[in-house]
């Protein structure tokens, strides 16, 4: 077999397309451009020029999280480099498979302080899986295998591959078929241990009150129907965190919702009165757990997790099980004997309904626009069917209580890392990887203003993505915190904006804006009907809070319940 | 408490950096580390004492273990190992305190290196508790210098095999196949470790 010879920088393309990647998001520099230059030669693969690399490693990212398939992004040496950490962080801290290539100043003058210099391996170490700095032409390709392998294997995540100028331009044999990776073995869990499924059934089958805590790792692993035959079989009640919503449709009578500091009242009791919680691909952040010391003190665990770091790290698991959920799952349910828990359900049942009557949506309107209003709004217009991306703040905690997700992979957020100006990338990422997919973008005021320059990404591309900014005024959250904690001493939370509608027409966007509830669906479905992208600002009640709330610190019981005030039924705390 | 971790490690730049950014990140200072080449070619064996706590210790064992250049990570205590370090002092020599030091440096297994009428030079190879009693012995006749490497250890009941076994490169399926089977680790220790959840290897 003859080998071609060619550039480091075709290399890398040729690499990229068989690696079936189709889109990299990226910017161009002095220290790609050779990269730039070849990328002619690889006509399968669509290059987005975003506005900022911040926007490349978060589009990558919502690339990623839509599909499951690794998302690129390419950015110069230097600034372009330290541009993406941001989003690197991100990635890393919500398990998501994403490969960043960055371009170095010749190899001659790495560590002479070089323009645009930067030691980005150096400086991403901690927030990558794994990172590389090529010099040599004829180590790429090895190097790109190996960060694929690497970003999906086991907990994926992101790699990092830093390539010096004179290495892509250098030239060497290459035969895709002949790059053997050099990595250690990365699947390092097998089959479950059978005592282990053994004693994790045996404490299934005999607790009274068990809850299951499902999180991302159920979608990692499509393991959703799996989740669901353990639920059903066993008849016990799901939590969900933040990023595993969807992992089991909301309206599944075995449904409890979203736990943790705003998870529903009845969720965060059930989990601190169980027995028995059987945590699935989850890794019992402080978010959920809230004080560790008092958390579901009376309960057995059972801990399986494909990242054995995980186990023990913060709560004790009695029966921990390092493996793939989707292989561990089919070998535990078999050992499950079938039963209902009808006292047990009445009992939550009876809590959920208690706590309806504190519902937002059934207070009478007020004339004043809440957010939970918007949000239940859209879901009702979407049918539930939307994909939608969430930034961080109290947006990101209304839509995760009052978007009621039915599908796995119909939320992305940043969850772990709490990267504000995350929605607006990663939506136009995950519209790349789901072009049918009706992509909306929930963000607030102040997260928007953070990436807005990805505005242009969007309308350059030509794609449709729709926006709902849920403005009010404030740095909600941070607000909300210094409402309840800091004594209403509102610093540096209060935002003078622009007319968002006007920035986006500048862009030749098609903006709305929103100041009365009879006015949301209607507006929404003019949105959905628009071709082209569409803004929406919803001037929502300003000093608004998300309950209810486990302040940091609290034990997970210890919430702050939506005020009684706001519903005149609601009698008891 | 001190701690003692053994890690294989490949044989690539950047590795060490990858693993004490692990231990600074939790706060933990290393108290010595040696790394030096191993019965394996491409194969590193580092051994690193840190004086931490036990959750954050291991902590730190799941965290290196995740990392793609290292192919195993043991923690050993005391009781487990061989420990040996190398030291090296220079002391404060007379011809009166000389018959004396002579005399201490053969209690403690110690060997002249130099020797001139001001000072004396020795080494001594033994387990690091040896070598701080013979610098306390040595400590009234003047210390000019002493330094010591870090400990290196030898689990002392190692598993059934005999050998050490080669890490394996993984055989990455799509990829030009390739000779080396996975190895088949000894079941029981295997399950054992799957116990603790800490092993990744």
């Amino acid at each position: 077999m003859s080998k071609v010879k060619l550039t480091g920088a075709e290399i890398v393309w040729k690499c990229l397309e068989r690696e079936g990647v189709e889109t990299v998001f990226g910017y161009p520099g002095g220290c790609v451009l050779p990269m730039y230059d070849a990328l002619q030669h690889t006509p399968s693969i669509h290059h987005v020029l975003v506005r900022h690399e911040q926007g490349a490693a978060h589009m990558a990212d919502g690339y990623a999280r839509a599909t499951g398939k690794v998302g690129v992004a390419l950015a110069t040496s230097g600034p372009g480099a330290t541009n993406l950490v941001t989003g690197i962080a991100t990635a890393m801290l919500d398990s998501s498979p994403i490969v960043c290539i960055t371009g170095n100043v010749p190899s001659k003058l790495i560590g002479t302080d070089a323009f645009q210099e930067v030691d980005i391996t150096g400086i991403t170490m901690p927030i990558t899986k794994h990172n590389y700095m090529v010099t040599d032409v004829g180590d790429i390709a090895r190097t790109l295998r190996e960060a694929f392998i690497i970003a999906k294997a086991g907990r994926p995540g992101p790699v990092l591959i830093d390539i010096t100028k004179d290495a892509q331009i250098a030239s060497c044999e290459f035969e895709w078929e002949f790059i053997q990776p050099h990595l250690r073995k990365l699947e390092t869990w097998g089959e479950p241990d059978p005592v282990h499924i053994e004693e994790a059934a045996a404490l299934i089958n005999k607790a009274k009150r068990p809850v299951i805590l499902a999180g991302h790792g159920i979608m990692q692993s499509g393991a959703m129907e799996d989740l669901r035959a353990l639920a059903e079989t066993s008849d016990i009640p799901v939590a969900l965190t933040l990023l595993g919503l969807g992992a089991l449709p909301h309206f599944h009578p075995l449904s409890l919702g979203m736990m943790g500091m705003h998870g529903e009242a009845w969720v965060n009791h059930a989990i601190q009165e169980a027995d028995l919680l059987i945590a699935l691909g989850m890794r019992f952040d402080d978010r959920v757990t809230g004080k560790l010391d008092s958390y579901a003190q009376s309960a057995k665990k059972i801990h399986v997790e494909i990242d054995a770091s995980e186990i023990h790290k913060n709560v004790p698991a009695d029966v921990a099980i390092v493996g793939d959920l989707k292989q561990v799952l089919p070998k535990l349910i078999p050992h499950i004997t079938p039963q209902k828990r009808t006292e047990y359900w009445a009992e939550i049942n009876g809590a959920k309904g208690a706590v309806a009557v504190r519902d937002i949506r059934n207070m009478p309107d007020t004339g004043h626009l809440y957010a939970a209003h918007v949000i239940n709004d859209l879901w009702r217009e979407t049918k539930g069917k939307a994909l939608i991306v969430t930034d961080v703040g109290q947006h990101q905690m209304w839509e995760a209580q009052y978007y009621h997700h039915s599908d796995p992979r119909s939320l992305i957020t940043s969850g772990g890392l709490g990267t504000m100006g995350f929605a607006l990338p990663a939506a136009i990422g995950a519209k790349f990887a789901r072009p049918d997919a009706d992509v909306w973008v929930i963000v607030g005021d102040g997260g928007f203003q953070m990436t807005m320059a990805e505005l242009a990404t969007m309308v350059q591309e030509g794609i449709k993505v729709n926006i709902a900014i849920i403005n009010n005024g404030y740095l909600g959250m941070v607000r909300q915190w210094q409402e309840f904690f800091y004594e209403r001493n509102y610093a540096a939370t209060p935002l003078v904006n622009p007319d968002f509608t006007k920035i986006a027409e500048a862009y030749g966007i098609l903006t709305f804006a929103v100041t009365h509830r009879d006015e949301v669906a209607s507006t929404v479905r003019k949105a959905r009907e628009h071709e082209g992208p569409v803004l929406i600002d919803f001037r929502v009640e300003q000093e608004d809070s998300v309950y209810p709330m486990v302040p940091a610190g609290k034990a997970l019981h210890e919430m702050i319940r939506r005020p009684s005030a706001i519903v005149e039924t609601a009698k008891d705390e | 408490m001190m701690m003692t971790y053994l890690l294989d490690v490949a044989n690539h730049t950047g590795v060490v950096t990858r693993i004490s950014l692990i231990f600074r990140r939790h706060g933990a200072n290393l108290q010595s580390l040696s790394t030096a080449k191993t019965e394996h070619p491409g194969i590193v064996r580092i051994v690193i004492t840190s004086e931490i706590e036990r959750r954050p210790a291991e902590r730190i064992k799941g965290q290196l273990a995740k990392l793609v250049d290292i192919f195993k990570v043991d923690m050993i205590s005391h009781e487990e190992g061989t420990f040996r370090a190398f030291g090296m002092m220079k002391i404060a020599c007379t011809l009166q305190t000389r018959p004396q030091i002579l005399q201490l440096l053969e209690i403690f297994n110690g060997r002249v290196l130099e020797l001139t009428t001001e000072w004396i030079l020795v080494e001594m190879t033994g387990t690091p508790e040896q070598l701080e009693g013979l610098l306390t012995v040595l400590q009234p006749y003047g210390i000019l210098e002493a330094v010591e490497t870090g400990p290196i250890v030898i689990r002392r009941n190692s598993p059934r095999h005999a050998a050490r076994q080669q890490p394996m490169w993984e055989v990455v399926p799509g990829a030009l196949a390739s000779a080396n089977p996975t190895s088949g680790a000894d079941s029981n220790s295997t399950q054992e470790m799957k116990r603790n959840g800490t092993n990744l290897l």
